[in-house]
């Protein structure tokens, strides 16, 4: 039997990046993990606190937020994971707002969550080909840009 | 469903549902137009009633990674999600006491929603071109398309917010320079 439009629903996982309450679809995502600075990973590492406009973390553990997609993982650094939450398509999500749409300058900003009374921001983190490709032009401002730009 | 008389900004409101069927009654035209008077710190602004939908404490606003410091975020207005833009932060204004409470002013232009935070509302006062005076617009900006210009009102002075001029500015798209 078809699942109704009205019944459909996305398991999002929320995390916080400084003052952001963000989430991001959850079957993509591999694997969590704590940061450790010592240890390698194998996925190139992006810290969204950059894409946030936000300054370094100041001391506090952080998280790794693994996703992966048709080019590869990508690992993506995270102040703190939230919960795993179960959200209806038709009831509780939105696209952004036009002027929030018309400004944004992170481009996998797509729309907004509701998450009992507060709401959570949609961000699109699937690491695709083109993402990987982009990955030598340093004019492109794309979350994977950043690797090997030692910000970690 | 019948409006709460306790409400926040419902006494105003009532006195907007009021003008706009005076409005609407023939007969009743007159050059002035009815404006709501708003505050930002201790300055008096003035928006058209025209466009208002509804005053609401400041709820929770959710911020928006990597936009301009005058778009404060997002709200959830009755299943609609709103922009929410801080007056006195596009402005250039100071910022007042984190914790006062302040007003979530709604407005409609064409189909689009949206909320205006600021620290206070006064009254309905109906102002004609008579009543604006050659003072000077307040440092801003934005003044040359934001605001309609400047009137007298109880011995002072209230600037008057173009609001489409606001909401259709450039300026709301623009990094805080």
């Amino acid at each position: 039997m078809e699942e109704s439009a009205l019944t459909t629903t996305l398991d999002v996982l929320t995390f916080r990046v400084g003052p952001f309450l963000l989430g991001t679809e959850a079957g993509p995502v591999a694997r969590l993990a704590m940061l450790n600075p010592g240890v390698g990973d194998c996925a190139p590492r992006v810290d969204l606190r950059r894409w946030c406009g936000l300054g370094p973390a100041a001391g506090a553990r952080r998280h790794l937020l693994v996703v992966g997609g048709e080019a590869g993982e990508v690992a993506y650094v995270v102040d703190q994971v939230g919960d795993l939450i179960t959200v209806n398509l038709a009831r509780q999500i939105w696209p952004l707002p036009p002027l929030i749409e018309r400004h944004k300058r992170w481009r996998r900003l797509w729309g907004v969550c509701a998450r009992g009374d507060e709401l959570v921001l949609m961000v699109d983190l699937v690491p695709t080909v083109e993402d990987f490709q982009r990955h030598d032009d340093e004019t492109e401002e794309t979350p994977l840009t950043s690797r090997g730009k030692g910000f970690l | 469903m019948p409006s709460d008389p306790t409400a926040p900004g419902e006494r105003i409101l009532e006195q907007v549902r009021r003008a706009r069927e005076e409005r609407l009654t023939p007969g009743t035209e007159s050059v002035h137009l009815q404006y709501l008077t708003v505050r930002l710190r201790d300055e008096l602004y003035a928006l058209r009633v025209e466009y208002l939908v509804e005053l609401i404490p400041a709820p929770r606003i959710t911020r928006v990674p990597s936009v301009p410091e005058h778009i404060l975020g997002v709200m959830n207005f009755r299943g609609e999600i709103l922009p929410v833009i801080d007056l006195k932060r596009f402005f250039s204004l100071p910022q007042s006491d984190p914790t006062a409470d302040r007003i979530v002013v709604v407005v409609k232009h064409g189909e689009v929603r949206t909320g205006l935070l600021v620290d206070g509302v006064g009254d309905l006062v109906p102002l004609s071109p008579d009543d604006l005076t050659e003072e000077p617009l307040v440092a801003g900006r934005t003044q040359r398309v934001t605001f309609e210009g400047v009137a007298r009102f109880k011995g002072g002075l209230v600037s008057l917010i173009d609001l489409e001029g606001l909401l259709q500015s450039e300026d709301l798209y623009a990094p805080a320079r």
